[in-house]
């Protein structure tokens, strides 16, 4: 059984969940590239605190929430630590030949801010959203791309297959490392080039068994009559209701709040 | 001696998917005895033999291999997989070397063996499968299933453990391919191990095992002689298994013979019949 991983889609009977999911990734998008906006580190936290609301709307476990949030840790802590010691400027702590400056001590914090930020507008989104409304969601959005004759229908099947095989991916690295650490493979000790080389026995057979099951599967669509470039219809209404002017509606008073506090601190 | 104290293992715990693979699982496993683990598709055959190799760590409890505490000490990979290794369900979607012999050779090498030994131990458990030298410049890629899982199972049994654990070994085989996969685990590699297998197969539990440990959601049901769990009809249907057709005709046969016992194949049967006949 392969472990949880951040982002995973949990089922809980949220608002989150019930909104359509175009405008769920319009929004996520929309906020992605307001945050690129701000610079003053309160912004950032009000953002952070609003986030932090948001994900208890979605009724999902907070400790499972901040247990998948684990991977991203070394990230945050190799940037943080890149931008605090390697900043030059004003210095703030001297530790013998270590100098932490004021402007490193912003930025570090601000870039963590940003970081998490992101983080979890993106959990947003994929734990609240299943695979498939992910790719129904991507391919409404890129709809309109159809007038220049773009492939919009092969994309979103592509989109489809790859999201869907995510988790099955997972599984199989899992399965295939233990298989391999039952024949006494050791991916923990040694150094970087080592442990890159230990990896191989996992990433051939993984990615083999990719091509094999992609294999199988154009197989057993074309077995129920797939043909490319045909003419689809969906399954899944793409309506806006109440939830989604709602949804629509928080995030202007949200940006709206977010820009009044950014040019007040910058007046 | 393998031994499981009190071992339960939750799987992500905190979460929405939160599920408890083994409860409070308690059991002691002998030098050279042969034990079939049965039950339902998601009772914790998998994750037992996991915890049994030291692939997973337990949630809670201790896993004892020959005194060594596998749960509490730091020990390196190596020196479990000498003691206990496992054959995973559809072991040759593992394979990653170019031939048979490098496939094989993949374990000894990582136990640090020397090239003259690793060839020795290559060739010994290619034997043991059934297969000949030949095939050891051949691609694993372009055998047989029932070939593939043969150079599979041999990959381990080239380890040499103490305690081989396999898991459905003859799972997607045709008749033959799993006839012959049985016959190279019963004779050649069962004679000096104490081997564990997972299987839904009742009459492989009656050819090779002497003991049954059937699991029910994470918790032993039970744990007996082979007799003994066939004799249960109420168990087995509980755990949704079937009796084999050889020892419900052996059962049969009593109400004629008394004395008449189980036999696992059909020629044991008729061995049996026969010797009633002269007497």
């Amino acid at each position: 059984m392969a472990k949880f991983y951040f982002g995973q889609f949990q089922y809980t009977q949220s608002f989150f969940h019930k909104l359509n999911p175009t405008i769920k990734i319009l929004l996520v998008f929309y906020f992605i590239i307001v945050i690129f906006f701000f610079k003053a580190i309160q912004t950032y936290l009000l953002f952070f605190l609003f986030c932090l609301v948001l994900t208890t709307f979605t009724k999902i476990n907070f400790r499972s929430i901040l247990l998948s949030f684990k991977p991203i840790l070394f990230l945050l802590f190799f940037t943080v630590f890149f931008q605090l010691f390697f900043t030059q400027g004003t210095p703030l702590i001297r530790l013998g030949k270590i100098v932490i400056t004021k402007e490193g001590l912003n930025l570090s914090i601000f870039i963590a801010l940003r970081l998490v930020i992101l983080t979890f507008l993106t959990f947003l989104l994929t734990s609240t959203t299943t695979t498939v409304d992910l790719a129904t969601g991507f391919k409404n959005i890129v709809q309109p791309l159809k007038i220049f004759k773009f492939p919009v229908d092969e994309l979103s099947l592509m989109v489809s297959i790859s999201l869907q095989f995510v988790p099955i991916l997972f599984d199989e690295a899992d399965r295939i490392m233990k298989a391999q650490m039952a024949r006494g493979a050791d991916f923990e000790s040694g150094n970087i080039f080592v442990r890159a080389k230990s990896f191989l026995p996992v990433i051939i057979p993984l990615v083999l068994n990719a091509f094999n099951r992609a294999d199988e599967l154009a197989v057993a669509m074309e077995a129920r009559g797939f043909v490319i470039s045909a003419k689809r219809t969906s399954i899944r209404e793409n309506k806006l209701g109440k939830n989604e002017f709602l949804a629509i509606g928080i995030s202007i008073i949200i940006t709206v709040m977010l820009f009044i506090l950014e040019v007040r601190i910058n007046a | 001696m393998l031994q499981l104290k009190s071992v339960f293992v939750t799987y992500d715990p905190h979460t929405h998917f939160k599920k408890e693979a083994l409860v409070d699982v308690n059991l002691k496993i002998d030098l050279g005895e042969k034990v079939a683990i049965v039950g339902r598709i998601g009772s914790g055959k998998s994750t037992l033999i996991e915890v049994l190799a030291g692939l997973i760590k337990p949630s809670k409890g201790e896993v004892i291999i020959d005194s060594l505490n596998i749960t509490a000490d730091k020990i390196l990979r190596r020196e479990i997989v000498k003691k206990i290794s496992v054959v995973f369900q559809y072991p040759e979607e593992q394979f990653f070397a170019e031939t048979v012999f490098e496939e094989i050779a993949f374990g000894p090498r990582n136990l640090g063996l020397s090239d003259s030994l690793v060839k020795e131990h290559v060739e010994k458990a290619l034997l043991d499968v059934g297969l000949d030298s030949s095939y050891l410049d051949k691609s694993p890629f372009g055998l047989s299933g029932g070939e593939k899982r043969k150079i599979a199972i041999a990959s381990i049994v080239a380890i040499n453990p103490t305690y081989l654990i396999l898991d459905e070994p003859t799972s997607n085989l045709d008749y033959a391919g799993k006839q012959s996969i049985l016959y190279y685990i019963k004779e050649k590699i069962s004679i000096d191990k104490t081997v564990i297998f997972v299987t839904h197969d009742m009459d492989e539990v009656l050819g090779i095992a002497d003991r049954v440990i059937a699991l029910r959601e994470g918790r032993i049901l039970f744990d007996g002689s082979v007799n003994a769990f066939f004799e249960d009809a109420q168990l087995i249907q509980e755990i949704g298994l079937d009796t084999p057709f050889t020892f419900s005709f052996s059962k049969r046969l009593r109400s004629c013979f008394p004395d008449f016992p189980n036999c696992s194949t059909i020629d044991g049967i008729v061995d049996q019949l026969r010797q009633k006949k002269n007497g």
